[in-house]
């Protein structure tokens, strides 16, 4: 198989962390997608949402989230008020959500994981399966659809509510 | 009309799913300044007279519409063969990186021609071939070499065998024949004596000589040449220890002798004097396009000009927002939000202060004065008013006040 032809793998364990531990060491980060019902603040796991937020922080990475509302669910408390802390970060509710999808871009080629696991403590030890997608080859459009999806399509559906925006693109 | 359940899409009344125009889809729009596309249309109307097949490029930074040109030149080929009589193949030529075997030398650009063929496409030119009209008195093979003018006889005849043994009957795998085309080494075996082939494709010279050769059974079957249209040809610019022989491949196909096999190369840069080394250096293809590095416009065109003032900027603008627009749903939205006379079903959500001063924003930066920027600004406006309905429960607009907050980091 060519090396343009290998961008896609399973990942059986773990959940989201072989994705967060890439994007925490990934080079020129440019946007971040996190898409996951459940959010928790991950603070018993080696790699805990301050440490990503910390790294959206330090890079000035513009992150898109899309999450269920903390009135929904409660668990999502924590992680919410962590977002709202963030000036990168722009935030959506969306109560239907289901999909778990994280798309990086960065140098060279994106990549994202598209999968079961939420963006909890208990997905990096459940049984979780997922797909990491590299942006190579026919990848490369699979990234873009991805993103997309997360920064476009799920934010301008209709049970899909704006919480906060970035500062830049706050709306007066 | 509730606003709160409302999609983008409804909202703006919009005749696709996203505010966005896609390369391929859309491939029949294009927008901007009518000189430039004249430009690069007289040149490939021209290269077909002159070289018999196009063979030109253009040049453009990011977001200046680079691949929806080269989808708009298909599409063109495609609706409008009396003018323009070529198939095209789209492919993009990155990544190209020689420290990856599998990514440098004209063997994975060669890889990347046949992938955008096809076996469709060859099986199709081959069962074409076996139903021409005449009086054929030797077997297929013998008949497809005959039309073959590249390479020496055992390239020739290994050509015809392989294409007429797996691409006339869908008999058996074409794998072996896919190994062989793509220049790969073929374990002993029976499939390898079952290609009938006398010679591999070693270097280079075999591999354009194959695609070359295509391009004459393609042109006596359906007299038509074949055209690549290389996107992201800034990935030459990679191109280090073999550039001997992608020079060398590049100027095959630029020669004279050539007429069925055109290309279409599309680079990132702003300007012509950007076009890759391997390319321009020495400048003999150059010279076979028929320009030098003084003139070298005239064959890579440059994409900047397609939105160049505030006149290409309004105009984009106006032929984007009536393009995408579902005018029947548009001018009922009107009506029942009240909005009769804010403004405008091709305009909607915009008022026409908005878009104007979106003119004004939007051209003052080069960065900012392309299609893509353009678009993003526009669907970023679009999805902060529908936001802002969504929350409120009621229809509104892209104000001024609203752009600016939203186009404020530019």
């Amino acid at each position: 198989m060519r090396w343009e032809e290998r961008y896609v793998s399973v990942v059986y364990e773990g959940g989201h962390s072989l994705f967060f531990q890439r994007f925490v060491q990934a080079t020129d980060a440019t946007s971040l997608v996190i898409v996951s019902p459940w959010i928790q603040s991950l603070d018993d796991e080696a790699l805990s949402l301050r440490d990503i937020l910390w790294t959206i922080q330090k890079c000035g990475v513009p992150t898109t989230v899309i999450m269920r509302s903390p009135d929904k669910e409660p668990l999502n408390r924590s992680s919410v008020v962590l977002f709202e802390g963030s000036p990168f970060v722009t935030l959506y509710y969306n109560n239907e959500l289901h999909a778990k999808v994280y798309v990086c871009r960065c140098q060279p080629f994106g990549f994202a994981l598209l999968g079961s696991a939420n963006l909890s403590g208990r997905a990096t030890r459940a049984l979780e399966i997922g797909l990491m997608v590299e942006g190579k080859g026919a990848g490369r459009r699979v990234i873009e659809e991805l993103e997309t999806l997360g920064k476009e399509d799920i934010p301008n559906r209709a049970g899909t509510v704006l919480r906060k925006l970035v500062p830049d693109r706050h709306i007066s | 009309m509730d606003v709160t359940t409302m999609e983008l899409r409804d909202y703006c009344c919009l005749n696709r799913p996203r505010f966005r125009v896609d390369p391929e889809s859309d491939a029949e729009w294009y927008f901007g300044n009518r000189q430039v596309s004249e430009e690069l249309l007289s040149r490939i109307r021209s290269d077909f007279d002159i070289r018999g097949i196009p063979k030109c490029g253009l040049i453009g930074r990011f977001g200046d519409g680079k691949t929806h040109t080269l989808y708009h030149i298909k599409h063109l080929f495609e609706t409008e063969s009396e003018n323009y009589p070529a198939i095209c193949f789209v492919l993009g030529l990155a990544p190209y990186d020689e420290r990856i075997p599998d990514l440098g030398g004209w063997r994975y650009i060669h890889g990347k021609i046949l992938d955008a063929m096809g076996e469709a496409f060859l099986r199709q030119v081959v069962q074409d071939f076996d139903r021409l009209p005449g009086d054929r008195t030797s077997d297929l093979s013998e008949e497809m070499g005959k039309v073959f003018r590249f390479g020496d006889e055992n390239l020739k005849k290994s050509l015809a065998n392989v294409l007429s043994g797996y691409f006339l009957r869908e008999t058996k795998s074409t794998l072996p024949a896919w190994q062989w085309l793509r220049g790969s080494k073929l374990e002993k075996g029976s499939a390898a004596q079952d290609l009938a082939a006398t010679k591999s494709l070693d270097n280079a010279e075999d591999m354009i000589n194959v695609i070359m050769n295509v391009g004459n059974l393609v042109r006596r079957t359906c007299d038509k040449g074949i055209v690549f249209l290389m996107d992201e040809a800034q990935a030459l610019a990679d191109v280090s220890k073999r550039d001997v022989e992608i020079h060398h491949a590049f100027l095959q196909l630029a020669s004279d002798y050539n007429q069925d096999v055109g290309m279409v190369i599309a680079y990132f840069g702003a300007g012509v004097q950007q076009v890759p080394k391997v390319l321009a250096q020495p400048p003999d293809i150059l010279s076979r396009l028929g320009v030098t590095q003084q003139n070298i416009d005239e064959a890579f065109i440059n994409l900047i000009r397609v939105i160049n003032t505030k006149d290409d900027v309004r105009s984009f603008i106006d032929s984007l927002l009536a393009g995408m627009k579902d005018e029947e749903r548009a001018k009922q939205r009107i009506e029942e939000a009240g909005l009769t006379g804010k403004v405008t079903w091709q305009d909607l959500p915009f008022t026409e202060d908005a878009i104007a001063r979106a003119v004004e924003v939007l051209y003052q930066n080069e960065q900012t004065r392309n299609a893509r920027m353009i678009i993003n600004e526009l669907a970023r406006a679009a999805a902060a008013a529908y936001h802002r309905g969504k929350a409120t429960g009621q229809y509104v607009l892209v104000d001024v006040s609203l752009l600016d907050a939203v186009t404020q980091r530019l």
